[in-house]
Parts: structure tokens; sequence; C-alpha cells
């Protein structure tokens, strides 16, 4: 082996996972003398530890990747096999199944060890990542064969008796893979799941509820023996009947191995990194750490510091990854370097004045920077637009079709969107530019989580939230040392649906506002039977008349009609708005009035033959009132000729998106399983992509066939099951007859051929917003059975 | 919330008002051609244009099959189309017979005319079902699906069977019949259409009747089983009748469908050999007037 001029090396890269594999391959385009020592295979986490066909993803997609290597989404698979095409056609020099065990500082150099060999090195690049190095929980008959920290394949387990050991994402992951065909149990050290994903949650406490998953909560693991596992409780032992066992308890960064090489930690916390530079160099010259052992624990990222660490190394300076981007973006900013223009924005914006460097640049590289001239409309009242909008410089207002006289203008430092972006409903207001302005325009998702993140901004934003809601709902104008006076005492209530706000006959002690979703308004018959009488969306406000009432007691019951979040204003605090705005009380008192009239209407004309629910229950029932653009089937005229579904499904390249039959019917009418567009709508909470699955400025939510990478979530959120995830195309059912068929086999094919759609992604109705004439299901309805309605239909529905 | 609007009298009544007045028109050009041609007849000027008029209607009534399912056109409307094919299929009935001057035979002349009369009856009766039987489908209640339906009978038939273990033999003997019973004879769809065998189903109070009558049979100890077993039984034979109806009103919607479609392809064939033959026969001076 050669070892250089005097048998030393440039740089030892140790750990041949995404962030080493870059550095050794941009060690070699710079012809530096370096070696690459991995104790397992390349890219051994993914490799040993991802499950088979698992989606790599290439987060953050806003940042450009600088390596050698490609990096693209894809298939576990996919990932390796161009990783190892590049190791094998670029000659990069690695020794694999050879750790390093040892790194000992002598003369300036460094002498790496390993079980075979020693290498002396001017530098050290230490990228062994995190994952590679499962945590244990140091018990007896860990080792066993039975006990893995890993799960290959669900596939292979059926009808046995499991344990997943941890209680975090992953463990929970794994114990629902397998949870379909086994006993599954579950052993956790704390009493309850912690900061988990929401849907895992979701999932697994319906699985315990329903005993298909037992979760052992404050336990932990005494020993392993074959074919038993001994958990221990505080206050008693558990011998548990285990076939296999799967230790998922989180991975650390091997502290020991590189205190012993020197290097010093930022705190004696667990979760604690090597103290680094900007360089990635250590506290000790000479040994650089990179990728997740030093906090990236993205591989875009981890690939993005193998690059840099060598160019560091060779002396070139390296600007971070994002400036040209930064660069382009924040040109309206005034400022010579980006670090100025962000210490502006920083000084500009309160909302993002405290944020860390590293994350306010990656706020600004998925947000956009725009100019707008006077007069000019950033958006208009009703748009579908949920995007969030901080003012940078300039003056913007506000103006409310309801209310024109009112007047409520924005300045630099203040931000507006957050309706639509907390309660994703149509834009509540129209905004106008009244001197030229910049803004930063942040995507729902990005502003999400970063309120998610910081909770100082999450605080502002939701008090801005609930000033507006208030605001709006009361239609008045709240000061703000008003509100300061009154905000502590508000309180933000969250309901599930079907959850009862306030009953009939309570005592009332406050006011609500609907912030986000929606409720049902219901009374009691004489005959005790419930029967709803209104629906308010977010915006709105009740629990006002008892009140106004002498006796203060509640003349309805108010409970959630979907997932909803209130704000409550305690009794005390609405009189001291009362007393501020004397027009409120009677406008309140007006609108009492006519809903008072509104309900003796809605009682008188309450169906004979369906006493207890009324169309508007069965609309809310069925979650119809959340929707913006729904189908709706008429019973009366309908010939059961599944015409609509032979039309969506030629229209979507053979694959339906509408299930006729299936779906509710009430009232003589019929909402086939087919994607309603909802306010608020469930499935586009989590889309890994990001973006595959959206809200576009119509207000249609629709899939981005090429962006999808089927991973089911959207479809798993819809409660409406009108997401379907597809296998291969279908090829178009055989029709009925055989005359049918020769009519069909005579037709010209007139129409375009629709676009294939590719295998395992997720498809739904997408209004055909491709071809003129609007939806085909509503037009090929011989009958005129089919029909679509907006929102607007349901303030007017008229009972029969 | 629901308009009025069918078929019938879709866009303001448009086709109707075309059928009127061009049934009108047809009438009173027929007179005056019956008058002056004392012979009318086919094979002259006007009896021809009769038959072009026929033959396009033909074409364009045809059409409607394609049209149906041309799923990307905004050619018209699929509900316009259907309102067409009604009216204007309606009209044939009345074109043809005076192009061949009212004059029929035992020939292949009147053999087309004849299948486009069965053609257009069938219509007719398609049009009346598709009015009148979506309104009977809705008091059967929401739209059993073949899957919900096993599902749901195999449910209470479980439950039978669980009620009727370890019990006494006649106990047995009459869950078995519970089990079979309502279940129709006939299971053919045009047996389901004219209620063949589901007319010796049990209807609900017959067998209400019946469990009454062997109540004092059962033993003491059996009797709230007993119960339990008529009320799944009832509820099976509800279901059972429930799903029976709708099937029917399916096949019903469906059936005239099975005259309609094959009789007119044989009239289009019958009709391509008329006037293949009387063009061969009659050469083309015939349109020169």
């Amino acid at each position: 082996m050669s070892n250089g001029a005097e048998g030393i090396y440039d740089a030892v890269i140790i750990g041949a996972g995404p962030a080493g594999l870059s550095a050794a391959a941009r060690a070699g385009e710079n012809k530096l003398n370096y070696v690459l020592l991995e104790k397992g295979v390349i890219a051994n986490t993914l490799d040993y530890y991802y499950q088979y066909g698992k989606y790599v993803m290439s987060q953050p997609i806003s940042i450009p990747l600088r390596s050698d290597l490609q990096f693209q989404a894809g298939s576990r698979e996919e990932v390796l096999r161009s990783w190892n095409d590049y190791a094998s056609k670029h000659t990069i020099k690695i020794q694999t199944r050879e750790p390093a065990n040892e790194i000992i500082k002598k003369n300036g150099l460094f002498e790496v060890k390993t079980p075979s060999n020693s290498y002396n090195t001017r530098n050290v690049i230490v990228a062994i990542g995190k994952l590679g190095n499962p945590r244990k929980p140091g018990v007896e008959g860990e080792d066993l064969d039975h006990v893995s920290d890993r799960l290959v394949n669900p596939g292979s387990y059926s009808n046995q008796d499991l344990l997943v050991v941890g209680g975090g994402d992953s463990a929970v992951e794994v114990a629902l893979a397998l949870s379909e065909n086994n006993r599954v149990s579950m052993s956790y050290r704390k009493s309850e799941f912690f900061r988990m994903n929401s849907e895992l949650l979701k999932q697994i406490n319906e699985k315990s509820e329903n005993k298909q998953i037992n979760v052992y909560f404050n336990s932990n693991v005494k020993s392993f023996e074959k074919g038993f596992t001994t958990l221990i409780f505080p206050d008693r032992e558990l011998r548990l009947k285990t076939d296999y066992v799967f230790i998922k308890i989180g991975a650390e960064v091997p502290r020991p191995f590189l205190e012993r090489c020197g290097i010093n930690f930022s705190s004696e916390e667990k979760n604690a990194l090597p103290v680094k530079n900007d360089k990635y160099e250590t506290n000790v010259p000479g040994i650089y750490v990179v990728g997740a052992v030093g906090g990236k624990d993205l591989i875009k990222s981890a690939l993005n510091e193998g690059y840099e660490v060598i160019e560091y190394l060779i002396g070139n300076e390296v600007e971070p990854v994002d400036e040209p981007l930064l660069k382009e973006k924040l040109l309206p900013i005034p400022g010579a370097s980006v670090n100025e223009k962000l210490a502006y924005i920083s000084s500009k914006v309160p909302l993002v004045a405290k944020i860390q460097t590293q994350l306010l640049r990656e706020f600004l590289t998925q947000s956009d920077i725009i100019q707008v001239k006077k007069d000019d409309i950033i958006f208009e009242e009703g748009d579908y637009s949920t995007t969030f909008f901080s003012i940078v410089e300039g003056v913007v207002q506000a103006i409310f079709e309801k209310s024109p006289d009112k007047e409520v203008f924005l300045r630099s430092g203040e931000f507006f969107g957050e309706m639509s972006l907390l309660a994703d409903r149509r834009r509540s207001a129209t905004i106008k530019a009244i001197n030229d302005s910049v803004l930063i325009e942040t995507p729902r998702r990005t502003m999400l989580k970063l309120i998610n993140s910081e909770p100082p901004i999450k605080r502002i934003v939701d008090e801005a939230f609930s000033l507006n809601t208030l605001q709006a709902s009361l239609s008045i104008n709240i000061f703000s040392y008003e509100f300061k006076e009154i905000a502590p005492k508000l309180e933000i209530l969250e309901f599930k649906k079907g959850d009862i706000i306030c009953e009939e006959g309570d005592v009332a002690d406050s006011l609500f506002v609907i912030r986000r979703g929606s409720v049902k308004i219901s009374k009691k018959s004489k005959d005790g039977s419930e029967f709803v009488i209104n629906y308010l969306p977010a915006g709105n406000y009740f629990g006002e008349s008892a009140l106004l009432k002498v006796d203060n007691i509640r003349i309805a019951t108010v409970s959630a009609a979907t997932t909803t979040e209130i704000v409550r204003i305690l009794v005390s605090d609405f009189i001291k708005i009362l007393q501020r705005h004397p027009e409120l009380e009677n406008r309140i008192k007006a609108e009492m009035e006519s809903r008072k009239i509104e309900t003796t209407s809605v009682l008188q004309i309450q169906r004979e033959d369906d006493k207890d629910t009324g169309i508007i229950a069965d609309f809310i029932k069925h979650g119809v009132v959340e929707s913006t653009d729904v189908l709706i089937i008429d019973e009366t005229k309908c010939i059961r000729c599944d015409n609509c579904v032979s039309a969506c499904e030629a229209t979507h390249g053979g694959q339906t998106r509408l299930d006729r039959r299936p779906g509710p019917s009430f009232s003589k009418i019929h909402i086939p399983i087919a994607c309603r567009h909802c306010e608020g709508a469930p499935c586009l909470q989590d889309c890994p992509p990001g973006d595959a699955i959206i809200r576009d400025f119509d207000g249609v939510v629709k899939i981005d066939p090429d962006t999808c990478i089927g991973c089911g979530n959207c479809a798993k959120f819809c409660p409406y099951g009108v997401i379907f995830m597809v296998g291969e195309t279908k090829k178009p059912t055989l029709l009925k007859g055989f005359f049918d068929n020769a009519i069909n086999i005579i037709t010209p094919k007139k129409s375009k051929p629709a676009p294939k759609v590719k295998k395992g992604i997720a498809v739904k109705c997408d209004l055909c917003y491709n071809i003129s004439g609007g939806p085909a299901c509503v037009r090929s309805c011989p009958t005129s059975a089919a029909f679509r309605v907006k929102p607007e239909y349901f303030k007017k529905v008229e009972f029969r | 919330m629901y308009e009025d609007e069918n078929v019938l009298n879709y866009n303001n009544r448009f086709w109707f008002k075309i059928f009127i007045i061009s049934l009108v028109l047809l009438i009173i050009s027929y007179i005056f051609y019956a008058y002056y041609q004392r012979n009318p007849n086919g094979a002259n000027f006007v009896g021809l244009l009769y038959g072009v008029l026929g033959l396009l209607a033909i074409l364009l009534l045809m059409y409607y099959g394609i049209r149906k399912r041309t799923y990307n056109t905004t050619f018209g409307t699929l509900k316009g189309w259907l309102s067409f094919h009604i009216y204007i299929g309606v009209l044939t009935l009345v074109i043809v017979p005076m192009h061949a001057g009212f004059k029929f035979g035992i020939n292949v002349h009147t053999l087309s005319f004849l299948l486009m009369a069965i053609v257009v009856l069938s219509g007719l009766f398609g049009t009346y079902f598709y009015i009148n039987f979506p309104v009977k489908f809705t008091k059967y209640g929401k739209e059993l699906l073949y899957d919900e339906f096993d599902d749901e009978i195999n449910k209470f038939i479980n439950q039978m069977y669980i009620l009727s273990k370890k019990k006494s033999k006649f106990f047995v003997q009459k869950c078995e019949e519970a089990i079979s019973y309502g279940v129709p004879k006939g299971q053919k769809a045009w047996q389901i259409i004219f209620n063949i065998g589901s007319k010796n189903a049990t209807s609900e109070s017959d067998y209400l009747t019946q469990i009454n009558k062997d109540l004092h049979k059962i033993q003491e100890s059996e009797r709230d089983d007993y119960q339990r077993l008529a009320v799944l039984s009832l509820q099976k034979i509800e279901l059972q009748n429930r799903f029976l109806a709708q099937m029917r009103i399916k096949n019903i919607l469906e059936v005239w469908l099975y005259i309609h479609l094959p009789v007119s392809f044989a009239m289009l064939v019958a009709l391509t050999i008329h006037i293949v033959s009387v063009i061969y026969y009659n050469g083309f001076s015939m349109f020169i007037p």
C-alpha cells in the first residue's frame, strides 16, 4: 500500500456514510492522498437499518446539493446503487469492514488504528454518523439472536409474540408495521408517548385501545431469554412471552470514542454534540466532525458538509450553500452583503428577530421576497391562498367586504395571512398596498414548521390570530391596549368532532369565538329528541344570548362539527368590550332577534318523517358543509347507470376517482365517494414531499403525480375515503353486454389519450381542471341527477 | 333544492317544442303531398325526402350511444342529447310511414319499420322507467352494495346459529326454517322483475303469525331465545325484501335496453338492406323530381 511521500496521508476519513463518501469524493477530485475507513459497507446505516424499498427523502428541498455524489429522493435501493456506482467508477479509496478503533496524536500527526492496520495522517475527518450506533438497554441477554435493533421485512413475521422496546417514532412505526399479523407488545419507560408525530400517535392510541398492541408504560427490560422477556415495573415484574424482540430506543453519538480522541462536547447532556467551529474543526486541530455526528442528520446536509470540509482543508473559502440563493432572493432588501440584509430583516421584523441565523436563512430560502406597488392587491377576500406575509417595509390596508368602513392598517414589522394559515379557510379580507412595500411571503408549510419549533413565534401569531378573529367576528376595532388587558385571560380550547362546547340549560359565563373548524347548534324538542338549528363556521361567535339574558341560562347546545378551536372570553371581559363598544350590544341584540326568527322557521319545517334530524344535521354529520365543491346525486333522478363513474375513469387514464354507490344517503340525496375539496382539508396536513397534495388558487385540492411518493398519508387523513391509492393502471372494466362493446369499438377515439397513472401513488378528484366544460361526472349524467354545489348553496338549502 | 328538471322538460321543454312544431309541419306537408300526389309512396321525390329525413333522424338517434361514451366533448350536453333522442325518436314513428305513404307489406322494407317501432316503443318504456323508478327506489332506503348485503345477512345467520346451539330439536328446526325463510325461489333477473318466486317469499306479517303459533310449542326455558330468533329473522326478511326490491328496480331500469339496443342494430341491418336493394332495383333516377 502506498502511503504517500512519507507514508503520511493528507486525510483519513472515518465512516462511509453520506458525509464521508462526499468528503472522499471531493478529496479524490482534489488529488488528496486520503483513505476512507468503514466498519461495514458503503452507506452502512442505509443498507442495514432501512427497510427494503423504504423511500429516502431529500429534504430540505430548497437547499441545493453541493457534492460530487448524486443524490435524489428515491427508494433505498436506488440511492445505494447510485453511490456504489460512484465509488467504483471513481475508485474511491475505501477500506470496508475496517473500523477505526483509536486516534492517537503524536508529533503533530495522527495515527488512526484499525484492527489490521494503522494510518498516519495530517487530518482526520470523523463522519461516523449517529444511527449506526444504536443505544442498547444494557441488560442480560441483549445479544441473543432473537433480539434485534432493526426490522428488515415486516412480512416475514406472522402469528408471533413480538415485543418492541422503546416509545419513539421509529419504535411505534415498527410496532404498527408488525401489528397486522402478530401479537405485538411495547415496553416504554415513560408514562405516555411524548413528542410524537400526531398521526402515529393517533394510530398507536387506536390500536392500544383495541388491544391490538399492548403497551406497557413505566416499564424497563430486566432481561431477555429465549422465548421470554422480563419487564420490570416500579411495583412489579412481568415475564412476557416473546418470540422476537426489537429494540428501538434511539441512537447516540459514540461519545466515548470521540472523547478518547480529546474532542470536547458542548455539555454533559445526553444529546450534547461535539464542539466545532464554522469550518467543522474540533477543539483538536486537525480533527473535523461532519454529518450526523456533528448535528446535521439530513442526508443532503451531510453530503454538503463532506464537500465543504475538504474545501476548508485545502484552504479554500466556501460560502454557505444557500448564499447564492439568498443573494438573489434578498435583492430588494437594502444592505451590501447577505449578512447585512439578514440583520436588516431581523431589525425590521420582530417576529423573526430572535431566531438563530441558520434558521432565518432556512426560513428565507423557503420564502419569497415580494415587492408590491402602491394600490396593488396582494390577495382578495375569498381567495384560497394560504401563504403568510410579513411586512419588511411599507404599509398595507385590510379591507372587509362585510364592513367597508372598517379601516385596518398594517405597517412594517407586522404580519398578515395568519387566519388562512392557521384555519385553512379562505382569505378573510382583501389586502391592498397603501404605498410601495416589501413583503416576505412564506409558504404555509414552512411557517407552520417555524411556529411549531419556536414557542415565542407561536405565541405572537396565536395572539394575533385570536385578536383578528375577535375583531372580524364582532366587527369591531379592538385597540392593542384593550386587547392587552383581556389577552391573558383568553383561553384557547380545542374540541374534537362531536365534543360538546356548552350545553342547553347550563349557566353561561363566557362568550365563544370560533377561530378554526365549525360548530353545530342544537336544541332539544319537547319529546327529548335533539335537532340541529344552525351551523356556524370559523369566524363566528356564539353564546352571547345567554350573557345578555337575565338568567344567564344557555338556550341551546353547541358541539364541534369538526376539529375546532374556540377562543373563550370570560363574561367580565366581554362586558369590558361592550362598555367600550356600545354599538356592539345593539347589533348583537338585533342579530339575536333575527336568529330567533330563523330558529322558529327551521323548527316549523322539520320534516315529519324524520323528526330528530333535519337536513342541516345530515349535512353537518357527513361533513358536507365543510366542502367547497361537492358532488351530490339526486336519488329521485339517478338511474344507477354509473355513467358518471365511467366518465371519471375515461378522463383519468382508466382510474376512477369516484365511487358512486358507497357514501351517505339522506333526504333523497346521495353523497358519493368523491373529493369534496373541504375547507380545512385534513389531507393537506402531512405530505412528506411537501407539495404533492395542494390546494390551488381555485380551491381545488389536487395531487401532483410526479411529486407524490405514494406514502398514503393524505388517504389516511381523509375522513371520507376519497383518495385512492392506485397500483397499476386498471384496464377499463368490461362493459356489460355485447352490444355495448360493439358501440365501444366503433366509438371514434376523438378524445386525446388521458395521461397514464404512475404506479403506487395517490389519486383523487381534480374537478377535471384540464378539460373544458367542467367535471366529466356531472356532464355525463343523462338525467340531471348529478350536480356539484359550492358552500354558498348550503346557506339557502330549502327544506322539502 | 332539487330542480324539477328531467329528460322531458330539459332546457324549458326545448325539444318538446321542436317536436310539436316538427309534427305540425310534417302533418301539413303530408296533407298537401297526399292531395297532389294521389298515390303517395316511397319511390317519388317527396316520398324520398321523407325517407332521407327519417334516415338522418335514425343516424342522429344512434349517435346518442356514441355521444354517451364520449366523455371529453362539450358538444351539447348529454341531457340535451337524451331529450333530443326521446322526442325525435318518437317523431320517426310518423316520418317513416309518411315516407312509405302508409303502405305496408310483407317485405324487408316493412320489417325495418317494424323493428324501428319496437326500438321506439322500448325506448318509451325506458323513458317511463327513468322518470318514475328512481323515485320508487328511494322508498327502499340507501342503495345496498352486494358486499354489504352479504355481510349483513351472514351476520344475522351467524347470530341465529349461535342462538340454536345446545337447544332442543324443535328449536333447531325452527332456526333452520328461519334461515331459509323468505329466500326467493327464482333468482334470475326476469323472475325478480316480475316478482316470480319472491311471491312465495314470506312477508313479515305471515312470519309473525307463524311465530306466535309455534311459541307455545317451545320449552319455557327457550322462549326468550326464541323471541330473539324471531326478531333476527324478521330483520333478515326485511333486509332480503329491501334488497330484492332494489334489485327489481335496478333490473327494470336496465332490462328495456336488452330490447332497445339489439333491435336497433337489427333495424340498422334491415334498413341497410332496404336502402341498397331499393337503389339497386330502381337506380338513382328516382331522386330526380
